[in-house]
């Protein structure tokens, strides 16, 4: 008796089990007749706040679409890639301009164009350029959620006690220069009685763009014209590379990497302990959380031509997406002029339509920086991430073995040729 | 006489030596745990202080609650919790099932599959790792709980499968053969006799088994997308991004994410000890 | 049905979840793994047969998989020996009659109980060359500490130390194992005119050895499949000197989603893993002593 006891005992509990795991799967199935769609994107709180009110909005305007946002704040790539390897992609993805072709390539993207053709869509708001990006052998593939670019952001005050005059945020200006800007790092990094650094005069970004621009600025390159072979390891780029290693090792205007991670990028300029830094525009997130020191952008400083890096980050559409139709509606929307407006009222940051870029929405007047029209003029000297089809693997080569250089294991001329021979074999 | 005292004193001796360095070496073990603690009660402000203090002037207690609640650290606690929890009881039922099998009955074929289950324990994870995400996708069960619960349903881990054979091994099969003369089959010798009788192995196998699925890390990562489905480990990296990391309530939410292992060691403790002891690793 | 069909047929059944979990998750995949090796799969497009290619790779071209089995094994070796030498000793003291004997055995188990996710990132703030508290204590004995995660020199050795920590957790084994000699034993070497360290080389050791060997073996397996460490706390660097292996299988799997390259990775490091434990259960034949006398 006892033991038919047990084991209906037993048998209960594996019902139970299966029963729950049945329900799971039978309410999730339930959910499905309003249309539930995911999006990824990565983002800072001043981000994630954006997004959220922008779905929310977009919610509100249609109530049969429910948007689940996938929040992924790091190793960004390695989890998207994971989801579409899995079979479970998101059916909207935040990009970076530089990576969605070879997501095109493997067959993971949707283009749209016979979504625009059929919804006759007016872009003709849209930066040229900005929509350009996103166009790759002949098909749109995606549309920009900002058009922004990398310049430098610096604190005044830490300038005016230092005794040094303002740079000209004029991008025609030619007095910024490496050699100036050098000058002024040195100045502004500071010591204290024990001989640690307190205040640094600039913080080397181990990102892509972040590198990009020093490159550029040198007359570097990247990939060759025919797209072939890179460049990275002529010149102009080793010049670039080896300049920063020497920021952080030869000149100590810099913090070294594991001392810039610790504290936080951000965080290093939000608490004054930083003069310059090459950011994007998270122009929202320094106005929520500055309030001790006045601050300003200026044009890259440039060596060899005048640049920046950037290109911004837009919207796909996965091709595994089961609806189509309401991503499309969602991707659609996030370019609309109204979702664009609250994007850039939060997020400060360059809107790629050309009406709300110079706007008050973007410009805001009475509110820092106060050269925020550095950004727009800025899009002249754009360049974006390469658009080159392996473009996302060879970045991520180069991030792999950029420790060499910003850890001081080697000068930047040996790890570049190494590298050079690595990436020009996926170029075969 | 006086060699009598002189041994005592070398006891005396060496047993004051002996404390001195256990005393020492707990302190240095149990420093890092409590330096956690410390970070976890300061201010962002004092985190980066130099030189660094110990006993933070104005403990935040509120970085606790700070933390639990910023990041949905109630819901990861649920999934983390149904998780281990529902695998758990599938590792204990099926484990003591296939070692039950191994140690009592005789059938073709035992003696070689025991030892391949043992072969398997050699066997990194990333060898069947890559096919079995393959599987997964293929099922549909990606961004679901399944791939984490249900191969622990199926004696996953041979380890806990030895162990509980070389324990069943231990009880006499004469409680077996009584048994079966009063007519028990099987079942019941495993249901009556063998699991009764087993609460200690089985205890360890739960406890160990809990403390390591709470803390998987790689599975997780992998197959759970939706960030609703967190588990704790997955969750508690929350506090660091590319805009820097919240030390002091990352402090906090790995204070409480090491709870529940150290709780579950203290209820354990004497079926820890004696469990191993009968289990025999000398096998 | 007859008796002995009868147990045939139980020892089946009873078996049936480690069966059945066996085909579908070890030894299937295990074959799938195989053939996924000959091919450069990326679970997005359809898979191509490239034959040996991954294999010749490996072994010719790629250059950081003798850095990772370097880093594994450089580590392996280092933190499994001194596990069981630090772990057999700890033991042997908290097995003497003292008093607060359970308190220390708590206080030294304690960091085993919380390995994982969370270890590692207290660690990474410990080790922290400004702020971490480690170079703290270096520098109020006047040694300026390295910066431990960023220094290859000083990596792996942090990633030791961070092990050693956690002795307490097979320290506990060897207790329980210590336990098990009875006190006869002692007593008569001592009437024998044996002193201490005799009665270590000649009963503790001897009755210990089997326990050691399994520590050896396990502590070895488990350490060459370190991953969650350094994923989280150094990503591999500086410059790929703590690319653990299974740390750079997963970058090809998930990273560059190379499955087949992965794949190959994987036998790779299975296959060094079996010559090693072979190896360690060839010598045990020597050192190890099993049965009672």
């Amino acid at each position: 008796m006892r033991r038919i006891k047990i084991m209906i005992g037993v048998l209960c509990l594996i019902a139970l089990l299966n029963s729950y795991l049945f329900i799971n799967n039978f309410a999730f199935a339930q959910a499905q007749k309003e249309v539930t769609l995911r999006l990824i994107a990565w983002g800072n709180p001043t981000e994630v706040k954006a997004r959220e009110a922008t779905l929310k909005r977009f919610e509100e305007l249609h109530p049969n679409i429910k948007v689940k946002f996938i929040h992924t704040p790091e190793n960004y790539l390695d989890k998207l890639q994971t989801m579409l390897a899995a079979g479970d992609a998101p059916d909207v993805i935040y990009i970076g301009n530089g990576d969605y072709r070879w997501f095109a390539d493997a067959g993971q993207l949707m283009s749209l164009d016979s979504f625009i053709k059929r919804d006759k869509l007016n872009l003709s708001d849209v930066f040229p350029m900005a929509l350009k990006i996103w166009n790759y052998n002949g098909k749109q593939y995606g549309f920009p959620a900002d058009f922004p670019n990398q310049e430098l952001f610096y604190n005044v005050t830490m300038f005016k006690s230092a005794g040094l005059p303002l740079p000209s945020s004029d991008w025609n200006d030619s007095g910024w220069t490496w050699k100036r800007f050098l000058e002024y790092a040195q100045k502004l990094t500071k010591k204290d009685p024990t001989g640690r650094v307190v205040q640094w005069g600039y913080r080397v970004d181990n990102s892509f763009r972040g590198w990009w621009v020093w490159v550029s600025t040198n007359g570097g390159e990247l990939f060759s014209k025919d797209g072939k072979r890179t460049l990275i390891a002529e010149p102009a780029s080793v010049g670039a590379f080896q300049f920063l290693q020497d920021l952080i090792y030869k000149y100590k205007i810099a913090p070294t990497m594991e001392l810039a991670n610790t504290m936080g990028g951000y965080d290093m300029f939000l608490g004054g302990n930083l003069g310059m830094t090459t950011y994007w525009p998270a122009i929202g997130y320094m106005r929520e959380n500055i309030k001790t020191f006045e601050w300003d952008v200026m044009p890259h400083p440039f060596k060899v031509r005048k640049a920046c890096a950037g290109g911004g980050s837009g919207h796909v559409i996965s091709s595994q997406t089961k609806h189509p139709e309401e991503a499309w509606t969602l991707v659609k929307w996030l370019i609309s002029e109204e979702c664009e407006k609250i994007w850039t009222e939060t997020m400060g940051i360059v809107p790629p339509l050309k009406s709300i870029a110079y706007s008050s929405a973007f410009l805001k007047p009475d509110l820092p920086p106060k050269h925020i029209m550095v950004f727009v003029e800025g899009a002249k000297y754009l360049r974006p991430d390469p658009p080159h089809p392996k473009f996302k693997e060879v970045s991520q080569l180069i991030s792999q073995d950029l420790d060499y250089i910003l850890l001081n294991k080697a000068p930047a001329k040996e790890v570049l040729k190494e590298l050079a021979k690595k990436i020009d074999k996926i170029l075969q | 006489m006086l060699r009598q005292k002189r041994i005592q004193r070398r006891k005396i001796l060496i047993r004051i030596l002996i404390y001195i360095l256990l005393s020492v070496g707990a302190l240095l073990v149990s420093i890092p745990f409590l330096w956690m603690i410390s970070t976890a009660l300061k201010p962002i402000g004092e985190i980066f202080a130099f030189p660094p203090r110990f006993i933070p002037p104005h403990p935040l207690w509120s970085n606790f609650l700070i933390a639990l609640t910023e990041y949905p650290f109630g819901l990861y606690l649920k999934n983390t919790l149904i998780v281990t929890t529902i695998s758990t009881l599938g590792t204990i039922i099926s484990c003591s099932t296939v070692a039950f099998s191994f140690a009592r009955l005789r059938w073709p074929g035992r003696d070689l599959l025991f030892i391949a289950a043992l072969a398997t324990m050699m066997l990194p994870e990333q060898v069947t790792m890559i096919p079995t995400f393959i599987l997964f996708r293929y099922l549909g069960w990606v961004n679901t709980f399944l791939p984490l619960i249900i191969p622990a349903w199926f004696a996953r881990q041979p380890f806990y499968v030895f162990l509980l054979r070389q324990f069943f091994m231990t009880i006499p099969v004469e409680l077996d053969d009584a048994a079966r003369i009063d007519g028990a089959g099987f079942l019941d010798i495993y249901l009556r006799i063998i699991i009764p009788m087993s609460k200690p192995a089985l205890g360890i196998v739960a406890i160990l088994f809990f403390q390591f699925k709470w803390d998987e890390f790689m599975a997780p990562l992998i197959y759970l997308h939706d960030s609703e489905l967190f588990t704790l480990a997955l969750g508690l990296r929350a506090f660091s991004s590319e805009y820097g990391t919240q030390w002091n309530l990352m402090m906090a939410a790995s204070c409480v994410f090491m709870l529940p292992l150290i709780i579950t060691y203290y209820l354990a403790q004497k079926y820890y000890v004696q469990g191993i002891v009968f289990t025999g690793l000398k096998g | 049905m007859n008796k002995r069909k009868k147990e045939i047929l139980a020892g089946y059944l009873f078996a049936l979840p480690w069966i059945i979990g066996f085909i579908l998750f070890i030894a299937g995949p295990m074959v799938a793994s195989v053939f996924l090796s000959f091919t450069n799969w990326n679970l997005l497009i359809p898979p191509k047969w490239i034959g040996f290619k991954n294999y010749y790779t490996l072994l010719e071209e790629d250059e950081l998989v003798p850095q990772a089995l370097k880093v594994t094994t450089y580590y392996a070796f280092t933190s499994v020996p001194l596990r069981v030498i630090i772990g057999l000793l700890l033991a042997i003291l908290l097995n003497q009659d003292i008093k607060l004997r359970s308190f220390f055995r708590t206080i030294y188990y304690l960091p085993s109980v919380s390995s994982g996710v969370a270890v590692s990132i207290l660690w990474l703030w410990l080790l922290n060359s400004e702020f971490g508290l480690i170079n703290y204590f270096l520098k109020l004995i006047r040694i300026n500490g390295p910066s431990w995660l960023t220094d290859s020199r000083y990596v792996i050795p942090a990633f030791v130390l961070m092990s050693l920590w956690g002795v307490g957790g097979s320290m506990l084994i060897y207790l329980a194992g210590l336990q098990d000699i009875p006190t006869e034993y002692y007593e008569v070497a001592e009437i024998d005119g044996a002193n201490s360290i005799q009665r270590f080389w000649y009963i503790v050791l001897p009755l210990m050895s089997p326990i050691i060997f399994f520590n050896l073996v396990t502590g070895l397996i488990a350490a060459l499949q370190t991953f969650t460490q350094a994923f989280i706390m150094t990503g591999g660097g500086p410059y790929n000197s703590s690319l653990f292996f299974v740390l750079y299988l997963y970058r090809q799997a998930f990273t560059f989603l190379k499955m087949g390259y992965a794949s190959a990775l994987a036998w790779v490091l299975f296959i060094y893993i079996f010559l090693l434990t072979l190896l360690i259960i060839r010598s045990s034949t020597i050192w190890v002593f099993y049965g009672r006398h």
